[in-house]
């Protein structure tokens, strides 16, 4: 893998990053000497091929130096998240095999580790003193350049080795498949240590696309200020860009039926004049020049999507996990409203018996979980470049990949019938007053649901759990048994999301328990989360 | 509590973020996980807070870990007026 020197064949394409002063920009020429540099005062310093180098890292410029340097020097680089930093450091460092854990950026306290010794700023002028047993492996070459942390859907980190291949492999296929050029600027915001992101960056480098990477804080003002054509970004971001000029909830139902008019229509240019002001309002918002924009990450709204459509903004849904990457997307050249696209340039998708998503790649993006032992890797890594993804899913007769549902998630009713409680809950998320809901089992047979309510009141309640009960009965064919509110949204901080903004439906199913939640949480949230039963 | 029109403004921004059934739920006194502002709101927040008062992000950026609830985010809206009047010698 050679990113520094092919920075050399594009030495006019800009980085922007949020230095000091704002934004500043590097051209790669640049970028390839300060590397340069970089790499021979670390190499001075005693690191060297193949040591494993921990890095906790804001997004900047000076990240992007000592990255691309450990690369040139082999090392293995392990990104940590700040969640990493909360358990024991010594521990984790010993577990990973580091010989130092560079910290950079003012967000992240290197005061607060710097006792250990072998926790150092970056950018110090002081010699880097290795953690002993942090030495590089005998005769291990340099096959894995990365390790990186996934959330999971059990919220609990796990180490991801990432091989030489699968990056090389992937940066050809992100460019293919968004049809990246030099005329784009892709705007990064998302934190460097997750996994797409980085590849966003090594692609980028790679093709001589222009880029600009802040930290989330920078998002708007980077927006308007460097106007880039592409942007990676979680649902609620564009649900909340949108909501600025799309308020009022009548507007927002037109939008919708405008969104479900056919193409070629003779209400389509008519709908094309009245949205134009709220088109220009959105655009704005996003810089004025945005040529495509890709979400998934976790769940995505349909009126986000039809809101996006309405106003002819190029917004498209894609799949993907960080254990095989991008599995499939919505592009321009093929989309399709419900559904996450195609399977991704390099990516062959089967469905098993049970419908379960089951990806194939020649070239593994991932080699395992680092953490795990083979049987805990064998449920996920099926071997011969097989990952099971744990979704359950469909294609349409024109190969397009719809998501049911989390396998787990799976409920069977008493006569053996099996419901994706995710598909229902889309429905139930149609309601006026339903701000939030999960469809959960209750006892052996029966459905529950837990929901937090757009607005609070006895009445509503009632009504809620009327409508409910309704069509719950006509999507599952049988009753609903209990319905339970929350007294606040749910969110990651209360639990009753994960991180990845995914419902958490064990902590939810510990709101039907009579005595509430039980978890070690229970402590910390109970003055929090008020629940009314039903 | 009485708010000034400027606060009021700013006041307005946080409704903008949040969805509109929620809006009359803004209050100084409401907290964010009620509100169901996560980080990413929090910096689109901040973010419009900065389009109105063009100052640098840094002096922000150090107190958004901390902050709990609407009133404690309109007062980083404050900051930024604040720094906005001294760097710009508005009254």
């Amino acid at each position: 893998m050679k990113l520094v020197e092919c920075l050399g064949d594009h030495p006019a394409t800009r980085i922007t990053t949020w230095g000091r002063m704002g934004l500043v920009s590097h051209s790669f020429a640049q970028l390839q000497q300060d590397v340069r540099e970089k790499v021979g005062w670390l190499r001075r310093r005693g690191l060297g091929e193949c040591m494993r180098v921990g890095v906790l890292a804001a997004n900047s410029y000076e990240w992007l130096v000592l990255d691309l340097a450990l690369v040139s020097l082999r090392c293995e680089i392990v990104t940590l998240t700040a969640a990493q930093l909360e358990g024991d450091l010594e521990r984790f460092a010993a577990e990973q095999e580091l010989a130092v854990l560079f910290f950079l950026g003012h967000a992240t306290p290197v005061s607060r580790s710097v006792h250990l010794g072998w926790v150092v700023a970056a950018d110090s002028r002081e010699p880097i003193p290795l953690r002993g047993g942090g030495a590089p492996g005998a005769g291990r070459g340099w096959t894995t350049p990365f390790r990186v942390f996934s959330s999971g859907s059990t919220g609990t980190p796990r180490c991801i080795s990432v091989p030489r291949s699968g990056l090389e492999q992937v940066i050809d296929e992100l460019r293919d498949t968004y049809s990246f050029d030099s005329s784009d600027t892709v705007l990064m915001f998302l934190p460097v240590s997750n996994l797409q992101q980085r590849f966003l960056v090594y692609s980028a480098l790679w093709y001589g696309i222009s880029f600009v990477l802040v930290e989330p804080v920078h998002l708007l003002p980077a927006l308007k200020r460097t106007r880039p054509t592409v942007l990676l970004a979680p649902p609620l971001f564009f649900e909340t860009i949108a909501r600025r000029v799309t308020r009022s909830a009548p507007l927002r139902w037109l939008m919708r039926v405008m969104a479900r008019l056919p193409p070629g229509s003779a209400l389509a240019g008519a709908r094309r004049r009245v949205l134009a002001p709220l088109r220009r309002g959105v655009l704005a918002e996003l810089g004025g020049q945005m040529r495509l924009m890709i979400t998934g990450m976790a769940p995505v709204a349909r009126t986000t999507l039809e809101l996006y459509a309405a106003l002819e903004l190029p917004l498209f849904e894609a799949y993907g996990m960080t254990e095989c990457g991008i599995i499939a997307c919505n592009t321009p050249r093929a989309t399709r409203s419900g559904s996450v696209g195609r399977p991704a340039p390099g990516v062959r998708i089967e469905l098993a018996s049970d419908g379960e998503i089951i990806v194939h790649r020649d070239v593994p993006l991932t080699a395992g979980y680092a953490s795990l032992g083979p049987e805990a890797n064998a449920e996920t890594y099926l071997g011969g470049g097989r990952i099971a993804t744990g979704d359950l899913g469909r294609f349409d007769g024109d190969g397009f990949l719809y998501l049911l549902g989390r396998k787990k998630n799976v409920l069977v009713l008493g006569d053996g019938r099996k419901l994706h409680p995710e598909l229902i809950e889309r429905e139930l998320m149609g309601l006026p007053f339903i701000h939030q809901v999960a469809l959960l089992p209750e006892g052996k047979t029966g459905l529950a649901c837990a929901v937090h309510l757009s607005e609070e009141g006895r009445g509503s309640e009632e009504t809620a759990r009327r409508e409910l009960a309704r069509l719950v009965r006509e999507l599952a064919g049988q009753e609903l048994t209990r319905v339970v509110f929350s007294g606040e949204p749910f969110t990651p901080g209360n639990g009753l999301l994960t991180q990845n903004l995914k419902l958490n439906r064990r902590a939810l199913r510990e709101l039907l328990s009579p005595r509430g939640r039980t978890s070690e949480r229970k402590g910390e949230e109970a003055q929090h989360v008020h629940v009314s039963r039903g | 509590m009485s708010m000034s029109a400027e606060d009021e403004e700013l006041l307005a921004v946080i409704e903008d973020t949040v969805p509109p059934d929620r809006a009359r739920r803004v209050r100084p006194e409401a907290t964010l996980r009620q509100l169901g502002i996560d980080s990413l709101n929090l910096v689109i927040i901040v973010g419009r807070f900065l389009e109105r008062y063009p100052v640098p992000v840094e002096p922000l950026q150090e107190r958004l870990g901390s902050v709990r609830t609407v009133g404690e985010l309109l007062e980083l809206g404050r900051m930024a007026r604040a720094a906005w009047r001294r760097e710009t010698g508005h009254a």
